[in-house]
């Protein structure tokens, strides 16, 4: 008996509990726009450091080949030229995907307003 | 805040506490080792605590744990597909050990492990790492067809692969050097912003208010930042068991 009333209880207290998000959500719909600007500083430092970590690394394998095999300057030219090709690379597929993210929530976004 | 003369970089310093040499190597527990502990142990009375209830409808704390559960796993499930989930234990860890160690060096006086490049760097490397063996693993050599791009022609094949092979390379260190890089400099930032509070005097007013709003975005940051590093990890496991 007593845990039925349990259950009914928390199916109410689900119930308000549902209520009580969903006013919450109504109110929350500007803040997007902030979060987007402060993401736009993350962006920036995440080309960035792809850029440095080709070039890093197109550097450092050029460097130890020309060590190893003792023919310097020429695999640290080589092999940064190619490092800063991967670096490019790395940032075009990057903001690719960003795009591809960005174009996806505006997407949700318009069909959420024209459901309202 | 700063003592006038002392260097923002301060608060960067390791010191050891416990002195310890195992076999002429030093292993002391520094400060370092203490917030990872620190850290550690938050993260583990924070889920336990909050799931204790067990509550259907969830109070504040457990609330936060399950949202925690279920940022991962939307995460693991949108990036990687429902395969991924077998490697949710080891992507929410990885989440909150930076959140955690992100937000405990938001607090006065505390120390930042992840201001450090070789903290970030060996959680970077060993993801790279784990990524590598489970992409040899599952595909065997067919793996390498990662670093082939198609429909290209055949004569730049071998440059591109190059190419490709470097940008493989440079994942952990992108992924170490971005985290490090945003709390070494917002870190910095904001003691020297602090100092500028006590040169000033009167007129301290002015960095104080920009210091109120570079602290909020010091939190964005740090949330940010651990949420960029799980993601990018989600990314490259997805790399691994899907090849492109």
């Amino acid at each position: 008996m007593s845990n039925k009333e349990g259950i009914s209880s928390e199916l109410s207290d689900l119930e308000d509990l549902d209520k009580r998000l969903r006013d919450a959500r109504g109110n929350t719909e500007g803040a997007h726009d902030q979060t987007g600007r402060g993401n736009a500083m993350g962006i920036a430092m995440r080309f960035a450091s792809e850029l440095v970590a080709g070039l890093l690394v197109g550097l450092a394998i050029g460097w130890s080949l020309d060590t190893w095999l003792d023919t310097a300057p020429i695999f640290i030219l080589v092999f940064f030229v190619l490092g800063m090709a991967a670096g490019i690379l790395n940032v075009v597929r990057t903001s690719q995907r960003l795009n591809a993210e960005q174009a996806e929530a505006d997407k949700a976004a318009s069909e959420k307003r024209s459901d309202d | 805040m700063a003592q006038a003369g002392e260097s923002p970089m301060k608060q960067f310093e390791i010191t050891r506490l416990i002195d310890i040499n195992i076999g002429g190597v030093d292993a002391s527990f520094t400060n370092a080792s203490l917030w990872m502990v620190v850290a550690v142990f938050g993260i583990t009375i924070f889920t336990t605590i909050a799931m204790s209830g067990r509550a259907l409808v969830p109070g504040r704390m457990q609330s936060m744990a399950e949202l925690s559960y279920e940022f991962v796993a939307n995460m693991l499930r949108e990036n990687v597909g429902s395969e991924g989930m077998k490697y949710f234990p080891f992507v929410f860890t990885l989440f909150m050990f930076i959140l955690f160690c992100n937000m405990l060096g938001m607090i006065p006086g505390s120390f930042t492990v992840t201001s450090h490049i070789i903290v970030t760097f060996a959680m970077a490397f060993f993801i790279f790492l784990a990524v590598t063996i489970i992409g040899f693993a599952i595909h065997g050599l067919g793996f390498l067809k990662l670093f082939v791009p198609s429909g290209i022609p055949v004569v730049l094949v071998p440059l591109l692969v190059v190419i490709e092979v470097i940008s493989y390379l440079t994942r952990p260190i992108s992924l170490s050097v971005r985290l490090f890089a945003n709390m070494l400099a917002g870190h910095t930032m904001l003691k020297v912003f602090g100092g500028f509070v006590v040169a000033l005097g009167a007129f301290g007013i002015v960095p104080l208010l920009f210091m109120v709003a570079l602290t909020g975005l010091e939190f964005l940051v740090a949330f940010l930042q651990a949420y960029v590093f799980a993601i990018l990890t989600c990314i490259y496991l997805n790399d691994a068991i899907h090849l492109h």
